[in-house]
């Protein structure tokens, strides 16, 4: 699995020094921009590239960061721990982005909206993230059923939920469905993490 | 493998404890297969090791040696019954950190049963000449095992019916060790691996005194070495990969780590193939090489007593390590010699500084920038490969070595001169 997916990112990024990592929720509250950021530290903190994360969404949860990082005032992009965090990006801070010397570009798109999902599939590699739970798989379903198509670029993975219906979907569909492991820090890359992200991101 | 021996095995492993013996958590059958639930190990084989970076230098091979005679004598002393191991081989011997470890105990028995065996197994040239026979086997049949992995550290071979002794890589009192281990009457091997293992540590004790051995480390102390380079492209990688790889072959617990932006381990373990263990070491060529991580990583640290940090081109962090020994990589070609004098000026008295010339050309080298204060200047020859010492690159290292440790207090070296001359005054 692992190899497949070094080949993804490595493919989609030849002639170029940059790889972009889309990361769309299906449903609210999946836990996108906790895995964005926990992506974004282990790019920076174990892959040692460059990352910038942009908040391609309205929620305003980066600028809340900020303010409990102390950040708000300061420069934009805020630095946290070697990456830059963009506040409510758009075309301009993404332009900036490619232009500049990032090797990592993380997308956080929110929950899936029409645009935001087109806009995503544009990335080198893509991660919908949904919940398991009960009450919550039926968005995560639904967005599995309408993408029987999608290549091996996108990525399909939850947090919440039990592992039955996780192979139930994985039986049923025939893709795999990464189960996140739950990191209570976004901020901590542990190994049992860098093992995962690895397995999960390639390259 | 049938199922009552997979069972024995289990049961062999479980009355054992010991650091250097993988832990059985538990042991589980269903229609088709057994399955044994081991603690998980992370180290190369011995035979990994010697195919990935050559046979072993004496003191590495005296040092597993003594550790490979302490496991199988645990095994011999289990009470009530000893264990027979009967297929000790290097596939079989993992060296995870700098710790052996023995595992696969397909083969292993009770002494009271070895008389009942119909059939006997091992590895071909490990294998005592009574396994072939099917003589009587006791602990001396492990004994010969012992002598064929010592000979295959060292040589890199298994030994033949004949076994010789390349005198380059051997001395005369290991080569008498070796050859009793390997006699064909197992009544003229050595009674026990506790005496065998007495044997090596008097070697090892030899080797202290005429300062080529791995110095009777301390495990409890540890010892960095801060590398760097006066300009990008003295060779400060090279050097500290290659010093790190060096230590590693003279049997001590040493660690190659990467604090610049380099991403050098990252991408050998690339070319390499070469993944990372809990610690966040990659293995490469058998070395331990530690990547530089961001602040995010939380990784368990690491259990290797020295480590090698290589510094990159930056003066100011390289001064501001706190290391017990730092090595200056200079160029000592003459267009290099600008540099290098800024280096050194810059550096001033940094207490406990080395520098190292590198690539050392007598005929080009014409004048030396002397350093400031005190430091010990080294003369490094050319040498492509950082993880093969050739005997001039070897003495540099030896020189350099000695140096750092003796200049620490409490260092290695003066440890073990304490020891020697405790030693000499309870003699007189």
């Amino acid at each position: 699995m692992f190899g497949k997916n070094k080949k993804i990112f490595e493919q989609k990024g030849i002639g170029r020094n940059w790889r972009t990592l889309g990361i769309i929720g299906a449903g609210r509250g999946t836990g996108v921009t906790h895995f964005a950021v926990w992506a974004a530290n282990y790019l920076t903190g174990v892959r040692r590239g460059k990352t910038a994360v942009l908040e391609w969404n309205r929620h305003g949860d980066f600028m809340h960061m900020a303010g409990f990082c102390g950040s708000i005032g300061k420069e934009m992009p805020y630095k946290i721990l070697e990456a830059d965090y963009y506040v409510q990006a758009g075309a301009k801070e993404l332009a900036e982005c490619l232009n500049g010397n990032y090797r990592y570009i993380i997308v956080d798109y929110g929950e899936i909206t029409g645009q935001g999902f087109t806009d995503c599939a544009r990335c080198d590699l893509k991660v919908i993230v949904g919940s398991l739970s009960e009450w919550r798989a039926e968005a995560f379903l639904k967005v599995v059923r309408e993408g029987e198509k999608r290549d091996k670029s996108w990525k399909y993975a939850a947090v919440f939920g039990s592992e039955e219906t996780r192979e139930s979907i994985e039986k049923s569909y025939r893709i795999p469905v990464w189960r996140i492991p739950c990191a209570k820090d976004a901020f901590s890359i542990t190994y049992a993490d860098m093992i995962f992200l690895k397995e999960l991101l390639g390259d | 493998m049938d199922a009552r021996q997979f069972r024995k095995e289990a049961l062999i492993l479980k009355c054992i404890r010991h650091p250097g013996i993988p832990v059985v958590y538990d042991l589980e059958e269903d229609e088709d297969f057994c399955y044994l639930i081991e603690e998980f190990l992370e180290g190369d084989s011995l035979y990994a090791l010697v195919s990935d970076m050559g046979h072993f230098s004496k003191a590495m091979t005296v040092r597993y040696g003594i550790q490979i005679c302490h496991l199988v004598n645990i095994l011999h002393s289990a009470k009530p019954t000893p264990i027979l191991y009967l297929d000790l081989q290097p596939r079989n011997l993992l060296v995870c950190g700098n710790i052996v470890k023995l595992v696969d105990f397909d083969h292993a028995i009770h002494l009271d049963e070895a008389e009942y065996l119909t059939k006997s197994y091992g590895t071909v040239g490990c294998a005592a000449p009574e396994q072939y026979t099917g003589e009587d086997l006791n602990e001396r049949t492990d004994i010969y095992a012992i002598g064929a992995v010592l000979y295959y550290m060292l040589t890199g071979k298994y030994p033949e019916k004949k076994p010789v002794y390349p005198r380059a890589l051997i001395d005369r009192k290991l080569a008498k060790v070796i050859h009793t281990c390997l006699k064909e009457d197992p009544k003229e091997r050595y009674d026990s691996a506790y005496q065998l293992g007495g044997e090596l540590e008097c070697i090892e004790e030899q080797m202290v005194k005429n300062r080529e051995g791995a110095f009777g480390e301390d495990p409890g102390s540890s010892l960095t070495v801060a590398v760097a380079g006066a300009f990008p492209g003295a060779g400060a990688t090279h050097i500290a990969i290659s010093f790190a790889a060096y230590l590693w072959r003279r049997g001590i617990s040493a660690l190659y780590e990467e604090k610049n932006g380099s991403d050098a381990v990252r991408q050998m373990a690339d070319c390499t193939g070469s993944g990372m263990d809990r610690y966040g070491v990659y293995r490469i060529h058998g070395l331990p090489m530690l990547p530089f991580y961001g602040d995010a990583a939380k990784l368990e640290p690491h259990p290797y007593h020295v480590v090698v940090r290589d510094c990159g081109t930056s003066m100011l962090n390289f001064s501001q390590e706190p290391a017990d020994g730092y090595l200056l990589v200079c160029g000592s070609k003459p267009w290099q010699w600008k540099n290098t004098r800024d280096a050194v000026q810059f550096l001033g008295n940094l207490p406990g500084m080395a520098v190292i010339y590198n690539q050392f050309c007598g005929r080009l080298a014409v004048r030396l920038p002397g350093p400031a204060g005190e430091a010990e200047c080294f003369l490094m020859p050319d040498s492509p490969n950082p993880f093969v010492h050739p005997k001039a690159v070897k003495q540099v290292y030896d020189e350099v070595f000695f140096s750092l440790a003796g200049r620490r207090p409490g260092g290695i070296l003066q440890t073990c001169l304490a020891k020697i001359r405790r030693f000499l005054s309870r003699k007189a």
